[in-house]
Order: C-alpha cells, then sequence, then structure tokens
C-alpha cells in the first residue's frame, strides 16, 4: 500500500513537469522520511550510489558513446546509399529505405530516438520534396526507430537485463527475429500505403547485382560490427560490457583510419553529446535506485505475483493483461522511466508464471519503446515533428496503419514464444 | 568566470568518460588474451559514476534533464510559476538532503576498500554528495539566467546536433 502511494506520488510529481529521475528520486526518498519508517535515511542515499557499482550497467555509457561514434563515423551515409539501393525501387521508395535503412542503423545504434533524430534530418526533407506528405513522412521514420531498438545492440534491452537479471547477451541475441518481423511488416504497410496515393518509386529497376555488392562493401564495416558483437557474445569472447569496450574502439579504427572522416574535433564532440546523453538517463538510474529497494522491501512483486496468479488462469491472458497496461504507460511516460519503475516488479511476477523473462524482455522493450512514437507523451513523435515541422494530429492519423502492424508483429510474439527464444535457445542452448 | 568553470566541467566529463572507456578496453583486452589484471572493473566503475553525476549536471543546467510538460504549459503563467517554483523548491529540498547525509556516507566509507583495487569506496561516494551540490549550483544558476518557468526547459543548443 505505501509503495502504491509512493508511486502515485512519483507520477503525480511527474504530472506537474518536475524532471522524471527528481520525481522518482524524491518519491523513493520521502518513503525514509515516513514516520513509520524505521530504515536509517543514509540506505537511501546508499541505494544511490550502490545503483551504478554494476558490471553490466557499464554497457550503458559505452554504448550511447559508440551510437554517436558510429553516427560521425561516416558510416550513416553509406548505409543510406545501400539501404536506397534495396529497396528504393519499390513504391514508395523512399520510405521503404527508411525502414531499411533503421534496420541497418539498429546493428550499430541502440537507440530509437536517435535514429529516429538521424533520419529525418537525413531523409526527412527529401522526402517531403518528393510528394509525401509531411505527416506520413514522420510517422514512418519516427516509427522505423522501433527496429532500431530492438536490433542488438539495443540500450532499452541492456536495462531490461541489468534490472531483471536477465542474460544481456541472450536478449540480444533474442531482437534479431522479431527486429526483422517488424521490418518486414512495417515495409508491407508503407507498400500498402504507397500504392494507394501513388507514391512513387525513386530507382527504375531493381539494383544489379554489381551495384549491391558494391554498395555492401563500402558499408561493410556497419554490416560486420553486429555479427562480431554476437559471434563474440555466443562464443565468451567477452561479456556485453566487455564488447561495449572494443565496439568503442572498433569504431574509433573505422572513422579515423577506414573511412578517414573523423578527427578530434568529431570525437570530441560526440563525448559531448554522449556526456549529456548519460547524464540524463543515469540520473534516472540511480534516484530509482531508492525506489526499487522500497519496492523490494516491501515485497510488491510478491504481493503482485499472489494476487495475479489467482486472477489470471493462464499466462497467455496475463501477458495480455500486462501488455495493455504497458502500452498505456508507454504512451504516457518514456520507456526509460517505465522500465526503470516496472522490470524489478514484473520480472518476478511473470517468472513465477512461467514465462521466460527473456520472451517478456522482447516484449515489454516493443511497447514501451512504441509509446515513446505515439500521443499525448511521446519524445520520438516530438523529435520528429519538431525537425519536420509536421502538426501532432497528422503525424497521429498517418501512424495509426503502422501501429496495426506493430500490433500484429507483437500478437505473434505474445501468442508464439519460439519466435523470439528459438535463435538464442539454438545459438546459447 | 562561469564560462571557465562551465568548460573545465565539461573537460573534466569528457576526460572520465575518455577514462571509463579506456580502462574498459584495457582490461577486457587483458582478459581476452588470458592475462586478466585485478581492479580493471572497479576503476571502470569509479570513473563511471563521477562521468555520471557531472554529465547530470551539465544535462541540468542546459534544461535537458526529460520532464513532462504536456500538462503544465497548458496551465495560466501565474499558475505555471507557482508550480514550477514547488518543484524547484522540492528538487533543492530533496539535493540538500542527499549532500548532507551523502558526505556523512563518504566519511564513514572511508575506510572500507573497495574489492581488489584498494582504492577506498569513499572516493565512489564522494561523487554523490559532491554532484548534488553541483545541481544546487546550476539550479540556482539556471533560475537567476532563464527565471523560474525557463529554468527547467531545454536550450535550443546543438551539440547534441551536430553529433548525429
Amino acid at each position: 500500500m505505501t509503495a502504491a502511494l509512493l508511486l502515485g506520488f512519483g507520477l503525480l510529481l511527474m504530472a506537474i513537469g518536475m524532471p522524471v529521475a527528481f520525481a522518482i528520486g524524491i518519491a523513493g526518498f520521502s518513503y525514509f522520511l515516513l514516520p513509520e519508517t524505521f530504515l536509517p535515511t543514509g540506505i537511501a542515499v546508499q541505494r544511490i550510489v550502490s545503483s551504478t557499482q554494476s558490471f553490466p550497467l557499464l554497457a550503458v555509457p559505452l554504448f550511447i558513446f559508440i551510437g554517436h561514434l558510429m553516427n560521425a563515423s561516416g558510416i550513416t551515409p553509406r548505409l543510406v546509399h545501400l539501404s536506397t539501393l534495396l529497396a528504393g525501387w519499390m513504391s514508395g521508395g523512399l520510405a521503404q529505405a527508411s525502414i531499411v535503412l533503421s534496420t541497418l542503423m539498429g546493428g550499430v545504434s541502440g537507440s530509437a530516438v536517435a535514429d529516429a533524430a538521424m533520419q529525418s534530418r537525413v531523409l526527412g526533407k527529401s522526402m517531403v520534396e518528393g510528394g509525401y506528405s509531411p505527416g506520413f513522412t514522420g510517422a514512418v521514420l519516427s516509427i522505423g526507430g522501433l527496429i532500431t531498438a530492438t536490433i542488438p545492440p539495443s540500450i532499452g534491452l541492456i536495462l531490461y537485463g541489468y534490472l531483471g537479471e536477465v542474460s544481456i547477451g541472450r536478449l540480444f541475441i533474442a531482437g534479431l527475429v522479431p527486429g526483422f518481423l517488424l521490418m518486414v511488416a512495417l515495409m508491407v504497410t508503407t507498400y500498402i500505403v504507397a500504392k494507394r496515393r501513388g507514391y512513387q518509386p525513386v530507382r527504375q529497376h531493381l539494383p544489379t547485382g554489381g551495384e549491391v555488392l558494391k554498395a555492401l562493401r563500402s558499408s561493410i564495416w556497419a554490416i560486420l560490427f553486429p555479427v562480431w558483437l554476437l559471434v563474440g557474445i555466443r562464443y565468451g569472447l567477452f561479456t556485453p560490457s566487455e564488447a561495449g569496450a572494443f565496439a568503442v574502439a572498433y569504431a574509433l579504427l573505422v572513422g579515423c583510419v577506414i573511412h578517414r572522416v573523423m578527427g578530434i574535433k568529431e570525437i570530441l564532440n560526440a563525448m559531448r553529446a554522449s556526456v549529456r546523453d548519460i547524464g540524463m538517463i543515469m540520473l534516472i538510474i540511480m534516484f530509482s535506485g531508492i525506489i526499487g529497494y522500497v519496492v523490494s522491501f516491501e515485497r510488491v512483486p510478491q504481493t503482485i505475483a499472489e494476487l495475479t496468479l489467482g486472477v489470471f488462469s493462464s499466462h497467455i491472458t496475463l501477458l495480455l493483461a500486462v501488455a495493455v497496461i504497458l502500452v498505456l504507460l508507454g504512451m504516457l511516460l518514456e520507456a526509460t522511466v517505465v522500465v526503470m519503475l516496472l522490470t524489478p516488479i514484473l520480472v518476478p511476477v511473470i517468472k513465477a508464471a512461467g514465462v521466460d523473462p527473456v520472451h517478456f524482455g522482447l516484449l515489454m522493450m516493443t511497447l514501451v519503446t512504441f509509446g515513446g512514437m505515439t500521443p499525448p507523451v511521446g519524445i520520438s513523435m516530438y523529435t520528429v515533428c519538431g525537425i519536420l515541422r509536421c502538426s501532432f494530429y497528422d503525424y497521429s492519423r498517418e501512424l495509426l496503419p503502422f501501429s496495426v502492424a506493430v500490433f500484429i508483429v507483437v500478437l505473434g510474439i505474445l501468442f508464439f514464444p519460439n519466435i523470439v527464444l528459438f535463435l538464442p535457445n539454438l545459438l546459447l542452448g | 568566470m562561469w564560462h571557465w568553470y562551465d568548460k573545465g566541467e565539461e573537460w573534466l566529463a569528457i576526460m572520465l568518460l575518455g577514462g571509463t572507456s579506456l580502462t574498459m578496453l584495457v582490461s577486457s583486452t587483458a582478459r581476452a588474451i588470458g592475462n586478466p589484471f585485478a581492479g580493471g572493473a572497479e576503476l571502470a566503475q569509479f570513473l563511471f559514476i563521477w562521468t555520471a553525476v557531472l554529465g547530470a549536471d551539465i544535462t541540468l543546467r542546459h534544461g535537458g534533464q526529460v520532464r513532462i510538460d504536456a500538462l503544465v504549459i497548458r496551465l495560466p503563467i501565474k499558475w505555471q510559476r507557482l508550480i514550477t517554483s514547488l518543484c524547484i523548491g522540492m528538487m533543492m529540498l530533496f539535493l540538500a538532503l542527499l549532500t548532507w547525509y551523502g558526505f556523512a556516507l563518504a566519511a564513514s566509507n572511508w575506510q572500507r576498500p573497495m574489492g581488489v583495487a584498494g582504492l577506498s569506496y569513499g572516493y565512489i561516494t564522494l561523487a554523490l554528495p559532491v554532484g548534488a551540490l553541483l545541481m544546487m549550483l546550476s539550479m540556482i544558476r539556471r533560475v537567476f539566467t532563464n527565471g523560474i518557468i525557463g529554468s527547467l526547459v531545454a536550450d535550443d543548443d546543438d551539440i547534441v546536433e551536430e553529433a548525429l
């Protein structure tokens, strides 16, 4: 009960516009100031410090840094060329290319918002000039970020693994198939919309084998990146956090030596941007350390597990109910916040119900990330509409068919866990 | 004066991030070639918590800490000012409490070595009260330069965009 009141207090503080990190921190801290709490206040401070002292968590700053480095390393224009070549001949060519680009970028970046922002700058303008409505352009560029966030490496999955004590390596490998399914579903949707509106291809004919080979060769360093990442994790050469360190070196090597577009200035800019992103995400992580402690001290997961296992007869109905809650919360709150608050509560619950936490992790991350692309509160939506200057209303209307496609994929994952699990089970046993 | 302070803090944060990455790289390489050295992970975690608190302060000073302003901006200005003052007041109180208890905790942790590296856990604990103190300072500066309502609103600067 106390824990529910504290969560409510935190949500109220967020609603009145307090930065979410502080809203979570203050709500958690107030537990220690309650008269009936016998815990010393110093514990709250200790929890904030100890929440950073985790080896798996070191993957977060490293992968944020890699995302910024990769963007500066000359990989982006090469991948844009490759995806236009691969998908530009279809109806709605540029939109199709943007979805393929999200998939390819998924292998080097782990953030949906960063992907949507980059694509709006690189492709957005030429799409609107090419006759696409600004709302449709915004919707397709923003929703593509969902693929980027699902295909490894994924910052959301690192956080989920750290909080739920789930293998990050397994989560990474499990993200591959859902990522590709999302790509197919979104491309089919784009095709249907483009056909109906007469959005033209950007290329007149299919690419020739030679052209594809040439483009592949020029972007080989970007495409190889997720491959060696997964191979290394699979064979135990490095843990995901260590992989982060090697990947930083890799991005520097590609940017400075191979593509020769990155110098000290670009590296420093990438570091400057990374420090800000890390400061933003880490403050939320640190301050939610208190509330995580309160939640487990008050035995919230156990209580919820007992309640829900009585109510829901099968784990499918439980997952469906949780999915609805996650979509609604994802629409209102930032994805990181939902993950930070709910992973420690939900993972024990779904484990007790017999659901694989890797399966649930992919489901949860897809739903809350999707929430960031929808109104009323969505960082991806704000970013894309801000850059393209399209209205939230047009954007939301054009997002509808894509939302249906996403829900179809999510339901498929929900009902058939093996879509997610067969690859990690096959590779990691 | 503030210009140099801001520059210095940013450079320090950048160096700490570089240090974290480099430490991780060296210790991972050492482990991969079968010659692991003790304390690499702990050193990385020490550098990382300082990167995080400095980054948090820099982000706060640019209004970059995520918040939901969808409801607040629909209120009349008078109410916005009142509610935002309330938020800032609570944030300052919270930061003051963190500073107070944080220094006490750091002092009591001074004798506690972390893992095998022999580094005192106090250096790690110290990051929180120092960070909280810096954030209080940034918050006050922000209110003076941008006013109460503007203090939590993100700046339009392009550092993040430049890197994209």
